[in-house]
């Protein structure tokens, strides 16, 4: 470590924090700028953990977190209904989890950021994944009181078991894909025939698959 | 509570209107508006299929950071050909590496803000060496050479200089849709190049193309490294090292 280095190692947040805004605006004109200062920061943060470090990551990084965030290719989707500073929050949350349960140890700022918008990916995938998940609302149909004796028995299976189960249902390897489609990865029929026209031309070809499934899984789950 | 008209319920229409209620027939629907026995019926059904989606939904998937790390380059072979098998099979999975391709491959100066350091003029002093690529024996296995077997994928190339191997293939076996593929490689010590832990570290890598506009991101890590995905065209690669560059001068695509 250079003698300039441990200047910088010794600076407190509060300096670092001020040359890194001055550095960052100098890389922003073309000038010669000098990292150091940001990824000290950095360091700082992962080092100590302390909430000063932590928060003066968060004010010099926060507007390229969010940049990352609008900017991903999955923002359309997610960005809709929930506004950027949540993901900028978890992107920020989940470094902090990464670095506690496997201290990060980077030497430039380009790897630290590097880092640091892979987390935003993650961030925004795992929404993605979220947003799939969430229940469709179900078609009007009469508000007939009825038990649900199935509740019980599929709470009480781990999804290895329960997809198991639907396996032994299953009768060719078109259902197999179908069932994966729908159940798994969270497909609605009518996409179906878009994504895999050659195996499901139209959209009654995955009604009858799945009907034939269903009906299946039906007698099994109810004999 | 029988089904007040059973001729109206053919086997598997119940079935068939869980599965697709939009698709179903005005008939059905009617009827099941008037049956309490079918109504009750498609609401335990539908009920049940809710459920199950839930708790099956993205279960044998891997969680994001395995597919962040696997596009970063950082997964080690067996968790990368795990999930290269799983891949073959799920669509979401496939997207979700796309989605994390086109989001890393996104330009950044910042990520590129070395600045001017005593190590990064060092790095300037650094002699630049060019490494020639290997010709493949003669006689060896179409599959080392073709990973995956697909027809259209890219042959294994390795380019050597001194005692640095560096190795790429096609990561995805085939070029996408619009002719584009990504590379992935692995850089080290040519005494033992199948050993990661003689994998040298890089410490930048950068991508020229004659059409800077289609030049596209780079990663690397622990001696691993990930390029594009690259329109067809001709490349050059810069492999800083600590303690040299090595350039690939004409990486053809």
């Amino acid at each position: 470590m250079s003698g300039h280095d441990h200047q910088v190692t010794d600076l407190p947040l509060t300096s670092l924090t001020t040359q890194c805004d001055n550095e960052r605006a100098k890389f922003r004109s073309r000038e010669e700028a000098d990292p150091r200062f940001c990824l000290e920061i950095i360091h700082r943060a992962l080092a100590t953990n302390t909430d000063e470090a932590w928060a003066a990551l968060h004010e010099c990084f926060y507007h390229d977190v969010r940049r990352w965030v609008v900017t991903h290719p999955a923002a359309p989707t997610i960005l809709r209904r929930e506004d950027p500073d949540i993901y900028v929050q978890e992107a920020f949350t989940r470094l902090y989890q990464s670095n506690r349960n496997h201290p990060i140890d980077v030497s430039s700022l380009p790897e630290a950021l590097s880092f640091l918008r892979r987390c935003v990916n993650s961030a925004m995938l795992d929404a993605a994944r979220a947003t799939r998940r969430e229940p469709l609302p179900l078609d009007p149909i009469p508000d007939v009181p009825a038990p649900d004796p199935l509740e019980p028995v599929i709470d009480e299976m781990s999804a290895a078991e329960l997809w198991q189960l639907v396996e032994q249902c299953l009768n060719t390897a078109q259902e197999r894909h179908l069932a994966r489609l729908l159940w798994i990865e969270g497909y609605k029929p009518r996409e179906v025939p878009e994504l895999f026209p050659d195996e499901f031309p139209t959209i009654h070809d995955v009604r009858r698959c799945s009907a034939n499934v269903v009906e299946r899984l039906r007698r099994r789950f109810r004999p | 509570m029988p089904c007040i008209d059973p001729q109206a319920v053919p086997a598997g229409a119940l079935a068939g209107y869980v599965t697709d209620p939009e698709g179903s027939d005005g008939a059905l629907r009617q009827h099941i508006a008037r049956c309490d026995a079918c109504a009750s019926e498609v609401k335990i059904m539908t009920s049940a299929l809710a459920r199950m989606n839930q708790r099956l939904s993205r279960f044998d998937c891997p969680d994001v950071t395995t597919i962040d790390a696997y596009v970063a380059g950082t997964l080690d072979g067996a968790a990368r050909a795990s999930l290269d098998a799983h891949l073959a099979g799920c669509s979401r999975c496939r997207d979700e590496v796309a989605l994390t391709r086109q989001a890393l491959a996104q330009d950044d100066p910042l990520l590129a803000w070395y600045g001017p350091g005593p190590a990064q003029r060092a790095v300037a002093a650094v002699r630049r060496l060019i490494a020639a690529l290997v010709p493949p024996e003669v006689g060896e296995p179409a599959l080392a050479v073709r990973l995956r077997g697909a027809d259209d994928a890219m042959p294994l190339r390795t380019y050597a200089i001194e005692d640095v191997m560096i190795t790429i293939r096609d990561a995805d076996g085939s070029p996408a849709t619009d002719g584009s593929r990504t590379l992935d490689g692995l850089i080290s010590a040519a005494s033992s190049p199948e050993i990661m832990s003689a994998s040298l570290p890089i410490a930048a890598l950068s991508l020229a193309s004659a059409s800077p506009a289609r030049v596209a991101e780079t990663e690397a890590e622990f001696g691993t490294f990930t390029l594009g995905p690259l329109a067809p065209g001709h490349y050059q690669v810069a492999f800083t090292l600590p303690d040299r560059v090595v350039v690939i001068e004409d990486l053809d695509l």
